[in-house]
């Protein structure tokens, strides 16, 4: 081991309240984004099983159609905006400069700012609700003209649009920081391709950030324009094109879709190759397969237009397929890593386990609807629904909760139970796949999504109930989850420096690290170093 | 740097490639239109780094460096806490609601942020 001058700081470390709200060390913001997410997702689930009970059975008269119109856009502009894709940056916030071996982030005060503007913009989309008409109801893409001021006349469309613009640009300030601090920041010896493949995808999910957001935050604007200062760019009585909007929208909302899923496979790789007792295998392949996951994904936003009859489909149905090219590789590597290797099944490696499962489904599922022919008869039908299910809760959250499982110990110096983890692990894949694989046949049957009722013919009716008898059971998942985090708050169980045996760098500094992350950096001569330690005798390359 | 640079560049050739082929496939011009920007900014942050950066020499690039390469007399100083970031996001809050509410909540909202602006620049000096 090496010596390095400690960093000298400003102030002792602080606990108190005021503390939190004026830190810019990257571990406690990293941690309030965490938090607060998680607050966000419990809002947003319980927005789920509101839904799930209203459509538990045809005709069902529990919420009006305004009321279930203002839910659905809720929980979706939460889910995607305020949870998956955040939680993310809040986990990268806490480990890329300890991946790197970097002190903090390379903008310490922009990024607190980025967290205070996200905050801020997702409490404003909810302050919608309580505005003259309830909160947004056009959905989460919020497509002119059903988001123009004509039809959405309430304020709660207003509060979406600058919620989510601050929202936006609070992501492009985090992109930015990710960027340098991975570019500029790295600890001597930490090659860049010695970094970890999380901080790898983190750095591919900012580029994406980079060049999809802005066309959001355009977007936003020009909807406000149109709403409030008496523009008509997407009115077409006035020769607005509301396909312009659909193209704007989609600029951003394909890539974001691999905002929400590109972390998430560093997570799972993470893992698998801690939990599998072995290096990940591929690293190069994985790291290349993420970039042209994120290139590729800047090419396809229109297969969500297909319908539309204004597009190109041959075009964005042959870059579509290509996309599954880079994420079969990383199936592949995935696999390849757990061939062979000492599997040990934590919470974290079942919650890992249960994301290639379910997103598999998706996958599979979304080469099928980027084939025009099939999209035509899938277009706004559950079986959509149940395909990004697939992909963003089957795939995101399975790997957002192993990320939980997994880092917890760091973060805070203490496990969580690992038998009430895997209970929780059993009801929440149980419920999920109660809940989303009866949707592809619903879809299949004909039902359209964003509806409040539906026919009481046919096997709708029974389909509908065992969807919402899944969702019940994920909250129950839910309630373990919470119940898990009280009582291994109370037992305190020491998890050490080095609970599971990793080799990345957060696992050479104690748990939680000191404040400014490392006293001592062990020397780095792969994308290992701590396995380079146990064993000097192996080879370095 | 260099790898940071080859991302950038590829990056920008590959939107370009793709913008290029979309214009004569679809003549669709809102698609190219932001296909071409994406590859200008991509190409913007692969011409500073080549020529703001191009001298760069950073230890974390050298396979065999070890800590004590890069320990000067000491590592640096690092700001822990600033209410700041915190009072920003109050500020520009009450701009983005002002638009919707208020205009006088945006006038109070944007006179906050102009008196933040001024206390960082008077207290970095």
């Amino acid at each position: 081991m090496s010596a390095i001058a400690e960093p000298r700081v400003t102030a002792p470390e602080r606990h108190d309240i005021l503390s939190w709200i004026t830190t810019t060390d990257h571990k406690r913001i990293g941690v309030l984004y965490m938090a607060t997410t998680l607050m966000f997702m419990a809002v947003a689930g319980l927005l789920a099983v509101a839904i799930r009970t209203q459509l538990a059975r045809p005709g069902s008269e529990l919420i009006s159609p305004h009321g279930y119109n203002q839910i659905f856009t809720l929980h979706g502009t939460a889910m995607i905006f305020l949870v998956i894709a955040p939680f993310a940056l809040g986990l990268a916030n806490y480990l890329v400069p300890l991946q790197v071996g970097a002190p903090d982030m390379a903008f310490p005060r922009l990024n607190a700012t980025s967290y205070w503007m996200f905050l801020f913009g997702g409490l404003t989309v909810f302050a919608g609700a309580a505005s003259n008409e309830g909160a947004a109801s056009a959905g989460w893409t919020s497509y002119a003209p059903l988001s123009e001021i004509t039809i959405s006349t309430g304020l709660g469309q207003d509060f979406w649009i600058v919620g989510l613009a601050m929202v936006s640009v609070a992501s492009i300030m985090t992109a930015v920081n990710f960027v340098t601090t991975t570019f500029i920041h790295r600890a001597p010896g930490m090659t860049m391709w010695r970094i970890p493949i999380f901080t790898w995808e983190m750095v591919a999910t900012s580029l994406l950030i980079f060049m999809a957001f802005p066309s959001l935050t355009a977007t936003l604007l020009l909807l406000f324009v149109d709403r409030r200062l008496g523009g008509h760019v997407f009115d077409p009585s006035f020769g607005g094109s509301p396909i312009l909007y659909q193209h704007l929208f989609w600029f951003f909302g394909h890539p974001e879709v691999y905002v929400l899923i590109l972390p998430y496979f560093g997570v799972v790789s993470e893992v698998i190759s801690t939990f599998s007792g072995r290096p990940l295998f591929g690293y190069t392949g994985m790291v290349l397969a993420a970039f042209a996951i994120a290139g590729l994904s800047m090419g396809v936003w229109a297969h969500h237009m297909f319908t539309t009859g204004a597009v190109n489909n041959p075009f964005f149905a042959f870059v579509s397929f290509l996309i599954a090219v880079p994420t079969g590789i990383k199936f592949f590597n995935w696999i390849c890593t757990m061939w062979g290797g000492s599997i040990r099944y934590t919470a974290a490696m079942l919650y890992a386990v249960g994301f290639l499962m379910n997103f598999l489904l998706g996958g599979v599922t979304g080469v099928m609807v980027a084939s025009p022919p099939l999209d035509f008869q899938a277009q706004d039908s559950y079986f959509v629904v149940a395909h990004f299910h697939y992909t963003i809760g089957g795939g995101s959250m399975f790997a957002l909760f192993a990320a939980i499982y997994y880092w917890w110990p760091k973060i805070y110096g203490w496990r969580l139970d690992e038998r009430l983890g895997k209970i929780n692990f059993w009801l929440t894949f149980v419920g999920f796949n109660v809940t989303f694989l009866p949707m592809f046949f619903m879809g299949v049957f004909g039902m359209p999504r964003r509806i409040y009722t539906y026919s009481g013919e046919g096997a709708l009716p029974l389909l509908n109930l065992v969807a919402t008898a899944g969702a019940y059971l994920m909250l129950l998942a839910a309630v373990v989850f919470v119940a898990n985090i009280v009582i291994s708050a109370r037992r305190r169980d020491p998890a050490g420096d080095n609970p599971w045996h990793g080799y990345t760098l957060e696992w050479a500094t104690s748990s939680p690290p000191p404040e400014h992350n490392f006293h001592r950096l062990p020397p780095i001569r792969s994308a290992r170093p701590l396995f380079n330690i146990e064993h000097p005798e192996a080879d370095q390359s | 740097m260099k790898t940071a640079l080859v991302l950038f560049i590829s990056s920008a050739l590959f939107t370009g490639i793709i913008g290029t082929a979309y214009w004569f496939v679809a003549h669709e011009p809102a698609g190219t239109m932001l296909l071409g920007f994406m590859t200008a900014a991509l190409l913007v942050v692969a011409a500073y780094m080549i020529f703001a950066e191009r001298d760069a020499d950073l230890y974390a690039d050298r396979k065999d460096a070890t800590m004590p390469d890069a320990a000067g007399e000491h590592v640096g100083t690092y700001v822990t806490h600033s209410p700041a970031p915190f009072w920003i996001g109050v500020a520009l809050t009450g701009v983005m609601l002002g638009f919707v509410v208020s205009p006088a909540a945006a006038g109070v909202g944007i006179l906050a942020l102009l008196f933040l602006g001024a206390l960082m620049i008077v207290r970095s000096r």
